[in-house]
């Protein structure tokens, strides 16, 4: 276990996975591993529904660190937050396998998940191949906007950018393009 | 129809280039009511303006899905076993083992002495768990002790060892948090924590429990296992186990309580 994650109390926890810090990222994602596993295990999973449940659960929990949806939760804890979000995807995936969930110790919490699943449009593998050709800088300041939510001042600072308003015009010149060869993209098929 | 000032405000951000930004106040939620409406007008009236707004909502859906993507590979590459322990342990160590045992009988060659003269040895038999025991006893109001089994006195330590031990499941149990002093049967709020309760079949403990690096032991011989609830008081700062209606605490020891 690294010594930064051993001093950072919950509030350095999720401000360092907001700020993207691998590290901190890798030891929660150990250290909760188990507890999902068991749950699962215990309702009718195997070990290796656990796995994938949990991968996709971290995602989730990463992606509501980020875009704030997680600090609408009310004194739950981190670990309370990724078990809770765990559970209700294998139940998802319960319900979806036809089979009716036992819960041994059933619960209900009111849980904030953010999840946004739609169907995939026709042209969006080649769109996603074709955007990560573009240049690094330019993927980099997008993803950071749009995925991990940083501000344009944020950005500015990663990026060693002299402003956010610089990282902005940047930013609005990396989409133009981007859009220039997602319309392309979309022509071919419709 | 839009105002005069709002169309010439809406015509001046795509002027000034800002489209990327309006967009996006559009597409997470950020116009006023009026842009808005001023928006949503351009969008029925301007095809190229439609297609400019699908497209940045298709790149930005792109950058996410290769943003996930990137994620999902390095959360695959985190390895979730431990790794094993070494087991050839350097010749140094063994030496510095070897130096550490000379020394201690040294100072209990010392000791040994001062024990039989009736003063007592400055090294002596100190029992931390007991010591935790005997502080949260003094943490229950009076009032309140006579209540079976909050903290049982007849501790053992813990020495079974596998063959004495067969695990009869392993379940994930909520802790709740309760209002009140904690010692009644308040009211369960929301869940803050996760224990794991271990039912252990044991030759030795047919009705006991354990608490352990975040493990809470019951011991039993009842195939019928008993349902557990877990609660904890922020106030006081303590974690209870229900349990046939009675209530104990949980204090991180490798002794073995009875129930």
């Amino acid at each position: 276990m690294t010594k930064k994650y051993q001093h950072l109390d919950e509030n350095g926890i999720i401000e360092a996975i907001k700020n993207n810090d691998r590290d901190v990222f890798t030891q929660v994602y150990k250290k909760y591993y188990n507890v999902v596993k068991y749950f699962i295990i215990q309702n009718s999973g195997k070990p290796e529904d656990a796995l994938d449940i949990y991968q996709e659960g971290m995602i989730t929990v990463y992606e509501n660190i980020c875009n704030r949806t997680y600090a609408k939760q009310e004194g739950a804890s981190l670990k309370t937050y990724i078990y809770s979000v765990c559970r209700y995807k294998w139940m998802n995936e319960l319900r979806n396998r036809k089979k009716i969930p036992t819960v041994i110790n059933d619960f209900e919490d009111k849980i904030f998940i953010e999840e946004t699943t739609t169907e995939p449009m026709p042209y969006e593998q080649a769109l996603n191949e074709t955007l990560r050709q573009m240049g690094e800088k330019c993927r980099e300041i997008l993803k950071l906007f749009y995925y991990h939510k940083y501000t344009m001042e944020q950005i500015a600072i990663k990026l060693n950018y002299k402003s956010g308003n610089v990282a902005k015009s940047k930013k609005e010149s990396c989409m133009k393009e981007a859009k220039r060869i997602a319309r392309e993209i979309i022509n071919r098929f419709i | 129809m839009p105002e005069k000032s709002l169309i010439d405000s809406f015509k001046r951000m795509i002027e000034e280039n800002n489209i990327t930004d309006l967009i996006d106040r559009y597409l997470y939620g950020g116009l006023n009511e009026k842009e808005l409406n001023l928006f949503e007008e351009k969008l029925r009236s301007d095809e190229i303006f439609r297609q400019e707004v699908e497209a940045q909502k298709a790149v930005i859906k792109s950058i996410q899905n290769n943003a996930k993507e990137d994620l999902r590979n390095f959360i695959k590459g985190i390895s979730l076993e431990e790794k094993p322990k070494n087991k050839n342990i350097s010749l140094l160590v063994k030496l510095s083992v070897a130096a550490t045992i000379l020394i201690l009988i040294s100072i209990g060659i010392v000791l040994k002495d001062d024990i039989f003269k009736g003063d007592k040895p400055i090294i002596s038999n100190i029992d931390t768990t007991k010591i935790i025991h005997d502080t949260l006893i003094q943490t229950i109001p009076e009032n309140i002790k006579h209540i079976a089994n909050i903290i049982p006195k007849d501790t053992t330590y813990n020495k079974l060892n596998q063959s004495e031990n067969k695990i009869y499941k392993t379940i994930v149990v909520p802790v709740k948090e309760i209002g009140g002093n904690g010692f009644g049967f308040a009211e369960e709020t929301t869940t803050i924590d996760y224990i794991f309760v271990r039912y252990i079949k044991s030759t030795i403990y047919k009705n006991n429990y354990s608490y352990f690096n975040d493990t809470l032991s019951i011991y039993t011989d009842n195939k019928k296992l008993k349902e557990i609830k877990i609660q904890y008081n922020r106030s006081k700062k303590i974690y209870y186990f229900i349990i046939d209606k009675k209530k104990y605490v949980l204090v991180n020891s490798e002794k073995i309580h009875s129930l």
